[in-house]
């Protein structure tokens, strides 16, 4: 009977040691990928920053008011009344 | 007892080690038992904690998505109790922050507020343990002063405190996220254990408010309002086809993105005044529709009447006056007689329809919606004073949504300051069409050789109405300060946009809505029509 049940007892412990280092490698993921998304949030939040800017920026040169200030200031440009087309 | 006396010392260590591991054991059993709960909150709390996710505030965009109040992240940066001298100084020279200087730290304190992200980089790269970075949102306004009183601004707390900020705040802000986190020995989070309390993202709002229409309104607002040395003002655009607002702007103004900001109220929604004549053509229009009165019936005006021992009196003496020249002169004894015509109930019951004295249909803070002389003993001179725009306040917003009726073929719209295509806009037939084109008609006239021919484009048709308004103070109409007004309907004949403007506070040299007023509506209106290529049509 001892016989029998060795190797089932050998059999378990080698599941239990397998099952241990596939917990370990698993949280170890949790962990580096839970990491990773740290790093990615602020990224994307670094790049939303920067979009900000280059909208604001590309609003600001398409601006009214800065091509009105460049055409009297640099050009010396005078406002032309429209006219009707016929 | 031979043999334990020959081995006493044997007997001395297996005592020793009996009482020993006995102690051990005792000891296991009372810190398992007694103090396990204890101390597995103490674990717990050492290397785990709840922490709070704030959504990053939604951005406010106008109808062209140009940001008009958007959240920069940034990182403040906090010394935990126990950081030393030596770290101190690492940090202190990454940051060249050199006005700043070491003293031992008890608790947690800020360091430095709004670092960028490569200022971040760097001290993560520094590896100090204690330290702590908290991620921040700095809102920013790129338009500035130019819309500010509509926008409004929101706290460091990311808390909407004024305008739409303030009205659309939960949108804007979402709701936090609450989880329980593990962290490492440098506090920094390596996992998440649960989520305590789920959260809502934050959301955009879009505005219907188009910038460039906006910095026209606001410059030529501003530059009015220094030249005719007034206190404040207010222009409002709104699109009749789309019922929607397409820019308002208030003056005086202040810059949000200025921490000692000092605000200033947005005029359109919340300085309810007496209208003065603007008010005229919406009294007309009540005598129209109840067919009292037609568009050219004549009526007999003398140059000034007596009602009640007061004296109402014109300019001039114009003898016979047809119904539309009545609006196009402004005559006040013809707006009395218009309004004795109506009666005070029907009066006040067709200031209602258009929309005076009921809350307008945008979520702003404060909004005022003016009232109306309506007591159940009304005396002759106070129905006389309702049908030229004393005895009752409207807010400029109000007034504009009145006036889109006849651009809108005498149907009332509820204009929308937010993009929503999922919400119906709120309609009523208030008057008749005929009624409504009757009303643009006499307008016409007020801009081609009436009161409000300043107003007169080159290349454009409009019609409009000019408003000249005494300012009430502590019960009394002070002479010296006046309210100048003129709305706007054009351009003829598509009539896609009505566009009113107030100056306030003027004084006695030049103050009337023709000659102040009407001129600001010309710039305006010239600009606007061209940006929007009406030039082409």
């Amino acid at each position: 009977m001892k016989n029998f049940y060795l190797p089932i007892i050998f059999f378990q412990l080698v599941i239990i040691t397998y099952l241990s280092f596939i917990i370990v490698d698993v949280r170890w993921e949790i962990r580096s990928s839970f990491k990773s998304q740290e790093i990615l949030t602020i990224q994307n939040e670094e790049l939303e920053n920067l979009y900000y800017q280059l909208l604001t920026e590309e609003f600001f040169l398409n601006s009214p008011a800065r091509i009105e200030q460049k055409a009297r200031e640099d050009l010396g440009m005078v406002k032309v009344r429209p006219r009707k087309i016929k | 007892m031979k043999i334990y006396y020959k081995n006493w010392r044997l007997f001395l260590i297996f005592l020793f080690l009996f009482l020993s591991i006995t102690a051990i054991v005792s000891r296991m059993v009372y810190v398992q038992v007694e103090q396990g709960n204890f101390l597995l909150q103490k674990g717990n709390n050492q290397n785990t904690s709840e922490r709070v996710i704030k959504f990053k505030r939604g951005s406010i965009y106008d109808k062209n998505g140009i940001p008009l109040a958007i959240s920069i992240t940034g990182f403040d940066l906090f010394a935990l109790s126990g950081l030393s001298e030596d770290d101190f100084l690492k940090i202190k020279n990454t940051l060249k922050l050199n006005d700043l200087k070491y003293k031992p730290f008890n608790k947690k304190s800020l360091i430095k507020n709004s670092l960028s992200f490569e200022e971040m980089r760097k001290i993560r790269s520094l590896r100090i343990d204690r330290l702590e970075l908290e991620k921040t949102y700095k809102r920013h306004y790129p338009l500035g002063e130019q819309v500010a009183p509509l926008v409004g601004f929101s706290g460091r707390d990311g808390y909407g405190l004024e305008g739409l900020e303030k009205s659309y705040n939960s949108i804007l802000t979402g709701k936090p996220l609450r989880e329980r986190v593990l962290r490492d020995g440098a506090r920094s989070t390596i996992q998440r254990l649960e989520v305590l309390e789920f959260g809502e993202n934050s959301k955009d709002i879009h505005l219907t408010i188009d910038s460039n229409i906006q910095y026209i309104a606001y410059k030529y607002l501003v530059e009015a309002i220094k030249n005719n040395d007034g206190n404040g003002g207010t222009v409002i655009i709104l699109d009749n086809s789309a019922k929607e607002v397409l820019a308002l702007a208030s003056y005086p103004s202040y810059n949000p993105n200025n921490p000692m900001r000092s605000i200033k109220k947005n005029r359109a929604f919340l300085e309810s005044y007496e209208p003065g004549s603007i008010v005229k053509p919406l009294a007309l229009a009540g005598a129209i529709e109840k067919n009292l009165i037609d568009i050219d019936t004549e009526l007999e005006l003398p140059i000034k009447i007596e009602v009640d021992g007061n004296i109402i009196n014109d300019r001039k003496k114009y003898g016979q006056l047809k119904a539309y020249e009545i609006i196009k002169e402004s005559s006040q004894v013809g707006a009395t007689q218009i309004s004795f015509l109506l009666g005070a109930d029907r009066l006040i019951d067709n200031y209602k329809k258009f929309g005076f004295s009921k809350p307008v249909n945008i979520n702003f803070p404060s909004t005022s919606f003016g009232e109306i002389n309506s007591r159940d003993e009304i005396s002759d001179i106070e129905i006389a004073t309702l049908g030229y725009g004393y005895g009752l306040t409207a807010t400029p917003f109000q007034i504009s949504q009145a006036y889109a009726i006849f651009a809108n073929k005498g149907t009332y719209y509820d204009f929308n300051i937010i993009k929503d295509n999922e919400s119906q806009i709120f309609s009523e037939q208030i008057i008749s069409e005929s009624t409504a084109n009757d009303i643009l008609f006499s307008m016409r006239k007020v801009v081609e050789d009436g009161t409000g021919a300043l107003a007169k484009l080159e290349n454009f048709d409009v019609s409009g109405k000019t408003g000249t308004t005494e300012k009430l103070r502590d019960g009394n109409y002070k002479s010296s300060t006046y309210t100048a007004s003129f709305i706007g309907i054009g351009p003829n004949p598509s009539n896609e946009l009505t566009i009113f403007v107030n100056i306030d506070g003027l004084g006695s040299q030049k103050y009337s809505g023709g000659s102040v007023a009407a001129p600001l509506f010309k710039k305006i209106s010239n600009d606007v029509f061209s940006y929007m290529g009406y030039f082409d049509k």
